[in-house]
């Protein structure tokens, strides 16, 4: 039998991960302390799902300057955009199977 | 089950958390409420210069090419405009800035800045043309290309904001061309769709997503 619970993504069991996701997918890229606006989070804690996220190929990361300042963006790889899908497709499953 | 409710409730993060971060969501209802206001407040003060001006050209000929108005009248129409639209673009900042605080974002975040943009573009393009218009004595055709270009502006920026703002955009752009239609009717199709649309958009949205 077809269990849908193989589908759901380890990574992605993570509120904050799943915000920080969200929002890649839906913008070209997305800065750090828009991301913390968002989700809500300190930074040592958001800096770490991040790399966590980083480490699984899902994000990419970009550093640049605003005049001095450093602006780290992040944006969606191939990877993470496949995963992220498969993982909706895998919750939307789940759910209507209970229906 | 428990389990489910999780999923459910994580997908519904998810579905917030893409709107948060791409759509501008602060737009207060009432913004459009305060614009509408201002809008039916000028046309109400300029309605008697209005129908004089408007007997004047029509007795005077040719009715789609309007002969330029006495300069007086002119700057006095232009000054109405230019203070009716710097008041309501104030007021809809501060109930914006308000509602921005109690949601909790920011005001000029990236999306902030993307709605602008987006919106400022077909705006400015407008602005142009009916200043052209203007130039060109072709009075009639000013409200008409302020109705159709703002409605553009507004359809062009729904994608960064809340959904609904499109639906305001499309009446806009009709009751513009009707306009063109009922060359002279300008200020009545302008206090429509500055004043009563703005209005009715303002009421519905803040009765959708403000009212406590």
């Amino acid at each position: 039998m077809n269990n849908p619970i193989e589908h759901l993504n380890k990574v992605f069991d993570s509120r904050i991960r799943l915000g920080i996701m969200s929002a890649v997918m839906v913008n070209a890229e997305v800065n750090f302390n828009e991301l913390k606006e968002l989700i809500q989070v300190t930074d040592g804690n958001l800096a770490s799902h991040l790399k966590t996220l980083e480490e699984n190929n899902y994000i990419k990361v970009n550093k640049g300057f605003i005049g001095r300042k450093t602006n780290t963006t992040y944006a969606v790889t191939k990877a993470g955009e496949k995963a992220f899908k498969s993982h909706l497709e895998a919750l939307e499953k789940m759910i209507k199977g209970i229906h | 089950m428990k389990e489910e409710q999780k999923h459910i409730e994580a997908l519904h993060d998810i579905k917030d958390m893409m709107n948060r971060s791409s759509r501008f969501i602060s737009l207060s209802g009432l913004s459009g409420i305060s614009a509408g206001l201002c809008a039916l407040a000028a046309t109400i003060y300029i309605w008697p210069v209005w129908l004089a001006v408007r007997e004047k050209l029509r007795t005077g000929g040719d009715l789609q090419v309007y002969p330029y108005p006495a300069t007086d009248v002119q700057r006095l129409l232009i000054m109405t405009g230019i203070v009716t639209f710097l008041t309501a673009l104030l007021l809809a900042l501060l109930f914006t800035w308000m509602r921005s605080r109690k949601t909790n974002t920011s005001m000029w975040g990236s999306t902030a800045k993307r709605l602008m943009t987006n919106t400022a573009i077909p705006l400015i393009a407008g602005g142009l043309v009916t200043y052209r218009l203007l130039d060109l004595e072709l009075v009639g055709l000013i409200a008409p290309s302020c109705l159709i270009f703002y409605g553009l502006a507004l359809l062009n920026g729904s994608k960064y904001t809340v959904s609904e703002i499109r639906w305001l955009g499309i009446c806009e752009i009709i009751l513009g061309i009707i306009n063109l239609w009922f060359i002279g009717y300008g200020l009545v199709a302008w206090a429509i769709g500055f004043g009563v649309l703005h209005i009715l958009y303002g009421a519905l949205m803040w009765w959708k997503y403000e009212r406590v």
